[in-house]
């Protein structure tokens, strides 16, 4: 994921904090090989060499992708982990995915910080930690329950004032930002670093109850997706065009 | 029309594919004849990584999962779709008589009751390495697996490692020569410490903190590492000294979190092992020096160095090469003579695949043509084994120890 992961946690017993950290961490790791593009030992690079055939796969990992195909198609497939190029195809009865062909390109790259997030919370809860905040790269991140001092974790978006910002108790957030740039004739948009940066015209900030959902609808609104949240309890967004003020985002429509 | 260049480049191929022909085939992902069976016995951290390579084997099936644990049973049957939880390995065996081999995977000192039962009950049998934390158990499961026809392997993971299967191969050519020294090294900035899941205590959780149960860093992850010395040298050290400290992880714990240690081969010769918790520079890696060649070998990757005086081979001139500071390493690919053939001879750098991942595929294979060894027999496993035991004794005892070759070959 090229991306710093951090995290900070408290409790009473600090060898037992340091395992669960570790341990979070280490689940970070593990799916930084797994889910990466580039990785030849990693999960997408046995999808490519054994196509079309299927993988069974671990129950985190097949919600990670049904998720990736609904976010396709809630956000007009402005979230799309194939970038159009062949087919990905999840057999949620058999617990098993597969690619349509080894030239179907998957790139998790705006959506697997998020699951790596989820995925590592639920290590420190599994671990008995009842107080943490993670982040990657500082654009993603989760409160576990509650600061030190029994406060929600507060996290403040840079920006001209008034900039939101989040007070976060069992909740992700997930901030993403497009630029604009001249590619021949066309113009398209890129996210971040993924491309050379011209002028920012868009940048999204979603928080809910997943950290994945948050990091795949931050990217899919910032690259021109309908403006409106997830489905589902518990969503808020901000939105900022160019030098604007941030502006909250409308629920979805049920 | 063929020119010189792409002819050398040919030649080259065919040179070196008389050393690489065992090679050939074998990083690709694997695929079972006839699907297989498999119920993993201990779904913890290993357990769960073991999930995750089976999955990627076509044909090899988890069809039951077992732990004592309720927690990480309920999250090994995530993991496996459509597996079967067991609390009990016994009630396994009974109830799935579809099961056709066992993986066992829990902690070390559990090994041998449940290899016993597995292979009494005729499955056949991977285990995890070190086999067991006692001489007498490690021996027990060599007995249980010679005296059982069914398939038995130990997981000293690097026999089934395609790199170091072609390292192996130049080790026993002029290209490595004579053995002068090796090392080991181990260095992970961690507590090894696991946060126990519901229902388990921090002592069963963190059974490798336990002086009584846990071989300690040079039995538990450097016998890995000297087994590669076994394996390609097909001789054992005659003795062990080495001491142990705590350097950083001042947190009660008895085992040393960094230690160090000689094994001493009949002939002189010797290998140091370095193991540590409280540094990560370097890794994981084993370095071999030969008269003609060094190796250094990292698990998924590894060089070899030749020394000035070595004799050239004319597939050398087409290596890829790295340089490290004054030395200038070739870079080991396995497959090296087809991926040059098809023009992915950088694609070849690392492993496609865990070495964990050839392992079980390894075990697999011999399960379905018995007629084919395993890499690791269970004396093999006895023999890494021992030399783990022993090595972690003269740590804690801070005397020169014995190893007896009679421990793993009577």
């Amino acid at each position: 994921m090229a991306t710093r992961f951090e995290l900070v946690a408290h409790g009473t017993e600090p060898a037992l904090l340091l395992a669960a950290a570790e341990a979070a961490l280490e689940v970070v790791d593990e799916l930084a090989v797994r889910l990466s593009r580039f990785d030849p030992s990693g999960l997408l690079a046995h999808l490519r060499r054994v196509a079309p055939r299927k993988v069974a796969v671990d129950a985190a990992t097949l919600s990670l992708f049904e998720d990736a195909l609904a976010i396709a198609a809630w956000t007009d497939g402005r979230f799309d982990v194939t970038g159009g190029v062949g087919g990905l195809l999840v057999h949620s009865e058999e617990g098993a995915i597969s690619l349509e062909s080894a030239a179907t390109e998957l790139d998790l790259g705006a959506i697997a910080k998020g699951h790596a997030l989820d995925l590592a919370v639920a290590e420190l809860r599994a671990a008995g930690v009842a107080g943490a905040f993670v982040h990657g790269g500082t654009s993603s991140g989760i409160a576990l329950g509650s600061a030190v001092d029994g406060r929600p974790w507060r996290v403040a978006l840079e920006g001209k004032l008034p900039a939101p910002v989040f007070e976060l108790a069992d909740l992700a957030y997930s901030v993403s930002a497009t630029h604009r740039v001249r590619e021949g004739a066309a113009e398209r948009h890129l996210r971040g670093r993924d491309g050379e940066p011209v002028a920012a015209t868009r940048t999204v900030a979603i928080v809910g109850p997943s950290g994945r959902v948050a990091d795949a609808w931050a990217t899919a609104v910032a690259a021109g997706a309908p403006r409106r949240l997830p489905a589902g309890p518990g969503w808020r967004g901000w939105i900022r065009d160019d030098d604007a003020t941030w502006q909250p985002m409308p629920e979805s429509p049920t | 029309m063929t020119d010189r260049r792409a002819f050398l480049h040919r030649a080259a191929g065919s040179v070196a594919s008389l050393a690489l022909l065992p090679e050939l085939a074998r990083l690709g992902p694997r695929r079972l004849v006839e699907p297989k069976a498999i119920g993993l016995v201990g779904v913890g951290r290993q357990g769960r990584a073991i999930i995750t390579e089976l999955q990627k084997i076509e044909g090899a099936r988890i069809v039951a999962v077992a732990d004592t644990n309720p927690a990480r049973l309920a999250s090994a049957l995530d993991r496996a779709p459509g597996s079967e939880g067991f609390a009990d390995h016994r009630a396994m065996l009974d109830r799935r008589r579809d099961l056709e081999a066992i993986v066992v995977a829990t902690p070390t000192h559990l090994h041998r009751a449940i290899v016993e039962d597995a292979l009494s009950a005729g499955r056949h049998c991977f285990c995890e390495a070190p086999l067991a934390h006692t001489v007498e158990d490690a021996r027990a499961i060599v007995v249980a697996a010679e005296m059982s026809n069914r398939i038995f392997m130990a997981g000293y993971q690097a026999r089934s490692n395609p790199v170091y299967q072609l390292a192996r191969t130049f080790f026993k050519t002029a290209s490595f020569r004579d053995f002068v020294s090796g090392r080991t090294h181990y260095h992970r900035k961690t507590s090894w410490r696991f946060p126990p899941p519901d229902g388990m205590s921090a002592a069963e959780s963190n059974w490798r903190l336990d002086p009584e149960l846990s071989l300690g860093l040079i039995g538990e992850i450097t016998s890995h590492q000297l087994d590669v010395f076994h394996w390609f040298r097909e001789t054992m050290p005659t003795e062990a000294l080495g001491f142990g400290s705590i350097q950083l992880r001042t947190d009660g714990r008895e085992v040393a979190d960094s230690v160090q240690a000689i094994f001493r081969w009949a002939d002189g010769t010797a290998v140091q092992s370095e193991a540590t918790l409280a540094n990560s520079y370097g890794g994981q890696r084993e370095a071999l020096h030969g008269t003609n060649a060094s190796f250094d070998l990292a698990w998924s990757h590894g060089w070899m160095f030749k020394e000035l005086d070595a004799p050239t081979m004319g597939w050398e001139v087409y290596a890829l090469r790295q340089q490290f500071h004054h030395d200038e390493g070739i870079i080991v690919i396995a497959d090296a003579t087809k991926l040059a053939e098809l023009g992915q001879l950088k694609e070849g750098i690392g492993l496609p695949y865990s070495p964990l991942y050839y392992a079980l595929a390894d075990f697999l294979r011999s399960v379905t043509f018995p007629n084919v060894p395993v890499p690791c027999t269970a004396r093999d496993g006895l023999a890494s084994t021992v030399v783990g035991i022993l090595g972690n004794q003269a740590i804690r005892s801070g005397t020169t120890v014995t190893i007896d070759p009679a421990l793993w070959t009577d």
